[in-house]
């Protein structure tokens, strides 16, 4: 048992660079969805029907249905409009849309949980609406997301595993390759197991620190509760809904 | 866009549906119970089931579905586990994996019940099973039900990736229409409106109930 | 009264999540095949001799409108369950499900373009070849004529758990390959664009560039030719031989011949059994 986890190690390098263009393609896809949430967001609190009709069907359209048919459109079907995008291109563009309609909600719902006195105390401040969205809900909107956002750059990390059907040299689609030759399926597997769980806890791990530094006062997450290992208590609660 | 291959194509739509249908609806019993399991363990008082919860938990989170089904399928095969056909691989993979979020969720409700309910049960003589299907479990009703039916919407999509081990539901026969008429963006589109049908009216009736829940 | 109950139910759980676990793990491994425990005896008996195909691989297996299984290695499956007297019933599989199907024992032989080759028959068993096969290079007429050797740096697509991708690295590593789970999957990248070219069996480019006047097919095969055989489980004599005495009247009855001028339009490339 134990040679057959040295030999499907052997393949390491391969697994920690599937797993670098995965991290790498699951960040570029937060940061188009962190736009097109925003902008999303914005159009669906906005008063014109004619920004609000567009956001509302691109949010709908998304959310009902698979992400993987969101892929295979972006890769397969796009070319026939004279789109060709790289299948990495295509697979942060599906991730990235996908997840931004996720993010409009979150934003949406954000926003709309600050109090209107902040809006009406920043008028009368003699704000304009644009610095009062960027110096007073802003912030404030992001205080009350931030747990649910960071868990959709998790959702990224893990939804990146089906753009191995569009051909994406990432952790799933090398693993099921290497598995096909050496045929060790519970090892390599496992390995990209690992690797995924690695990724997901570092990054809980990494919001959860910014969230006590970033924010004043510091964002704490729900405790936890009493667990065996007391240096588990050093660790900030991560990951909600 | 040739919409007359796709209707006349369309067995192939119906019987991807069928398969879609069947693997959900199984799936959203099966995850249920699952989840309602779990989620008892991890609010029991027994230390060692509480972390093997928060370890199934952990494990199920925090890695792809489809790296999970890959897995169970490839794995049952090469350890000589026999007979796990396609379709039980993907049922036992979303059981699993819906079954942790829903556990997340059943434990949130379950934990937003006063404590004082379960010492009037201890009072009234009833045992701890007795007390948490009966007296525990209605009273999450308001809190569980619409991330929970939230949950069944993303079980329903999430069917989709079992066309990876070949899995015949509504994604595969999409691409063999696909095969047979060499045009991507019609079969596509029929796959994404059959599959809006199905979803949207739940997701209506999510935000229905999340209205009801939170009165203000 | 009530942590002792719960902990007697915790001991019992274990307890027999311990049996069940040594249960399955003492069941490991087949028992020593005789006669009548063969696979041969046990699909006579059933009346039914499970197969799996490639059913997105046309026009070795592909599905019909209705839903039917269709294609050569069906016709062949099918005349195979015919001399035998029972049914035959086609499983879909894909290339990388091939052996997995085999060794859980979900079918009783694959028939999908199974190429001969021994780092998988440290695995399962192969009976003598019934088709042969190139491997060629599809790419669309608009490219002009091409090898793969003038492909460096451009993306060839190739099927996961299928001999294409190191063949294609053998010849020329400079190529970016893209691994797609179906052929389908990887022929829809050519037409689209999103790969410049693609190796795959020489039978089924053939085919797939007949159905699409945009697709070109080379001649020149970019490996030594490739037997396809039927793969069947390791370690059951009997079955294997049985199918290999089926194979040579199968092949030299003509029958072979004929279901394959069926199916591509012409007549087999190469001869099945190979000289040397």
């Amino acid at each position: 048992m134990l040679s057959d986890w040295t030999y499907a190690l052997q393949d390491w390098r391969t697994y920690l660079s599937a797993a670098e263009l995965t991290f790498n393609l699951s960040l570029a896809a937060f940061a188009l969805a962190l736009a097109l949430g925003l902008l999303g967001a914005l159009a669906r609190g906005s008063s014109h029907a004619v920004l609000r009709a567009p956001a509302a069907c691109y949010v709908e359209v998304i959310r009902n249905t698979p992400v993987l048919l969101q892929m295979f459109v972006a890769f397969f079907a796009l070319p026939s409009a004279g789109v060709h995008l790289s299948p990495v291109q295509a697979g942060v563009v599906a991730l990235g849309v996908n997840v931004g309609a996720y993010l409009t909600e979150i934003f949406r719902a954000g926003i709309q949980a600050v109090p209107r006195g902040q809006r009406e105390a920043a008028r009368v401040l003699a704000l304009g609406p644009a610095r009062t969205f960027v110096h007073v809900v802003l912030p404030q909107a992001l205080r009350n997301v931030y747990p649910a956002v960071v868990n959709q750059l998790v959702q990224i990390i893990l939804g990146s595993s089906l753009l191995s059907a569009i051909s994406v040299p990432e952790l799933t689609g090398t693993a099921t390759v290497i598995n096909s030759q050496n045929l060790l399926t519970v090892e390599d597997f496992g390995i990209a197991a690992v690797l995924y769980l690695v990724m997901t806890n570092l990054v809980s791990l990494a919001a959860a620190l910014i969230a006590r530094l970033a924010f004043k006062p510091p964002l704490r997450t729900r405790v936890r509760p009493r667990t065996l290992n007391p240096l588990r208590r050093l660790v900030p609660a991560r990951r909600e809904a | 866009m040739n919409w007359s291959t796709i209707w006349s194509n369309h067995g192939l739509f119906t019987s991807g549906l069928e398969g879609t249908v069947e693997l959900a609806a199984t799936a959203v019993v099966t995850g249920t119970v699952v989840g309602l399991l779990v989620a008892a363990v991890r609010t029991s008082r027994v230390p060692v089931l509480a972390q093997l919860g928060r370890l199934y938990l952990e494990v199920f989170r925090g890695t792809p579905l489809l790296v999970q089904m890959l897995f169970i399928y490839f794995g049952a095969a090469y350890q000589g586990i026999s007979n796990i056909t396609v379709y039980e691989a993907a049922l036992i993979a979303l059981t699993l994996y819906e079954g942790a979020y829903m556990a997340e969720i059943f434990r949130a409700g379950i934990e937003a019940v006063p404590r004082g309910q379960w010492e009037a049960s201890r009072v009234l003589g009833l045992g701890p099973v007795q007390t948490f299907t009966t007296v525990i479990l209605p009273q999450t009703r308001t809190i569980v039900l619409p991330p929970l039916v939230g949950q069944y919407l993303s079980l329903i999509k999430d069917t989709s990736i079992a066309v990876v081990i070949g899995y015949v539901e509504l994604m595969r026969q999409g691409q063999a229409v696909i095969d047979r008429t060499s045009d991507p963006v019609a079969p596509y589109l029929t796959v994404a409106a059959l599959y809006f049908i199905i979803c949207f009216p739940l997701s209506l009736a999510v935000r229905r109930m999340e209205r009801k829940a939170a009165p203000a | 009264m009530n942590v002792r109950r719960s902990r007697q139910a915790l001991a019992l759980c274990v307890g027999i999540l311990a049996v069940s676990l040594l249960a399955a793990c003492s069941s490991h491994g087949t028992s020593a095949n005789t006669v009548q425990s063969s696979t041969l005896q046990k699909v006579i008996r059933g009346g039914t001799l499970n197969i799996a195909s490639c059913l997105s691989f046309a026009p070795f297996g592909e599905v019909d409108s209705s839903g039917k299984a269709e294609g050569y290695d069906v016709d062949v499956a099918t005349a195979m369950a015919t001399a035998l007297g029972v049914k035959v019933h086609v499983i879909d599989t894909t290339s990388a499900d091939r052996i997995p199907n085999l060794l859980t024992g979900k079918v009783d032989a694959v028939v999908c373009n199974f190429t001969i080759t021994s780092q998988r028959a440290t695995q399962i068993a192969f009976s003598n070849p019934y088709v042969v096969a190139g491997e060629t290079l599809l790419s669309k007429k608009s490219a002009g004529s091409t090898s793969l050797a003038q492909l460096s740096g451009k993306t060839v697509a190739v099927t996961k758990g299928s001999t294409d991708g190191a063949a294609v690295q053998t010849v020329n590593p400079q190529v970016k390959i893209q691994q797609y789970d179906t052929s389908a999957a990887a022929v829809l990248a050519v037409k689209q664009g999103q790969a410049d070219a693609m190796v795959e069996d020489s039978n089924f480019l053939a085919y797939q560039a007949k159905l699409d006047p945009t697709l070109q097919v080379t001649n020149t095969s970019v490996v030594p030719l490739e037997y396809n055989g039927i793969g069947v489980r390791a370690g059951d004599p009997t079955w294997l031989q049985w199918i290999n005495t089926w194979l040579l009247d199968f092949n030299t009855s003509g029958k072979n011949k004929s279901l394959y001028e069926k199916w591509f339009g012409i007549a087999p490339a190469f001869p099945v059994n190979p000289s040397y």
